[in-house]
């Protein structure tokens, strides 16, 4: 399975949820904001929601600015 | 105290978080900044290299009113989607309208900004803009019903201190709402200026956390803040052409 990922090409062996492919990614949860196919995605939610061929995910934080 | 929407205030030094050293140096300036509001960004995560430092993780903001920016933003349409990111993260008491209109000196495009401002206060957002020193546009995003005008004082970084120090005095007189100074800020004297002319808050970032010593230069700015609004509220001389001496004139027949 191919996704993009921040506009990067990612590749997995299989359909993932959201949650393990921030395992997978070794991401810090409580950070993230992930915006799947332009969707919001609640962290309750990274469990349901699966990231299939070619879907785009945008995983975004807070960082310092003024 | 002073009001921002539904917000009282009593501290009028709002802090921008970013380009501070790191996490200690950040955490000692906020702390003596004493500020109530913090101010950030949204960015994509770094995924090839999760070890860089975030200062900003280590900052607890339940303990803030949090302000996120639409820093990045070019367009109407870019700055309220990072609204609807900020808020989606239960993170946006009040967003800073930011839409650059010019790369070179990063000053804010004010029918982008407008038109921003325009569908998140439909959106039911708290919203400020950050605006050039325009008197006008400040009276238009007002009636528009903006909870606050965040004028510039110069280009954002470079620590000019107040540009244009009539138009800002135009626009604390005519305003209704909160006016806050934003960017250009140099010294705790432009931070001084800014509340002596009259505004109600000052934001800064780059003139804490580029200083030598970013903690004590945010006790300084906030003693500057503090002199600067005891001066407006004291009401200054005005300013004369003429010597005008101080001792008595009478009782000098002993020379």
């Amino acid at each position: 399975m191919e996704c993009r990922i921040n506009g990067d090409s990612f590749s997995f062996e299989y359909e993932m949820s959201i949650h393990e492919i921030l395992e997978s990614l070794e991401l810090d949860h409580d950070r993230i904001i992930v915006e799947h196919n332009n969707v919001l995605i609640k962290k309750k939610d990274f469990n349901e929601y699966i990231v299939r061929e070619a879907d785009r995910l945008e995983l975004l934080e807070f960082v310092g600015g003024g | 105290m002073f009001k921002i929407g539904p917000f009282e205030l009593e501290s009028r030094l709002l802090l921008g978080t970013g380009k501070f050293e790191n996490e200690e140096i950040q955490s000692g300036a906020i702390a003596e900044s004493g500020t109530e509001v913090l101010t950030f960004a949204v960015r994509r995560m770094n995924l090839y290299g999760k070890n860089l430092p975030n200062p900003l993780a280590n900052v607890d903001l339940n303990d803030f009113i949090t302000f996120p920016n639409t820093a990045g933003a070019k367009t109407a349409k870019e700055a309220v989607r990072i609204a609807e990111i900020a808020s989606h993260a239960g993170v946006c008491d009040m967003i800073k309208v930011e839409v650059i209109g010019d790369d070179k000196t990063l000053l804010p495009d004010p029918l982008g900004t407008y038109e921003a401002c325009r569908v998140l206060l439909e959106k039911g957002y708290i919203v400020c803009p950050y605006t050039s020193d325009d008197v006008v546009l400040a009276r238009k995003l007002e009636e528009l019903g903006v909870h606050a005008i965040m004028p510039l004082a110069s280009p954002i970084g470079t620590g000019r201190g107040i540009n244009n120090p009539l138009n800002m005095r135009y626009i604390v007189e005519q305003a209704n709402v909160p006016v806050i100074v934003d960017a250009g800020i140099g010294s705790p004297k432009d931070a001084c200026h800014a509340m002596e002319l009259g505004a109600d808050a000052v934001l800064l970032n780059t003139a804490i956390s580029a200083a030598k010593d970013p903690v004590k230069m945010a006790s300084a700015m906030k003693l500057g803040i503090e002199a600067g609004r005891l001066s407006y509220e004291a009401g200054r001389i005005p300013v004369k052409y003429t010597a005008q001496a101080s001792s008595p004139a009478d009782g000098l027949g002993f020379l």
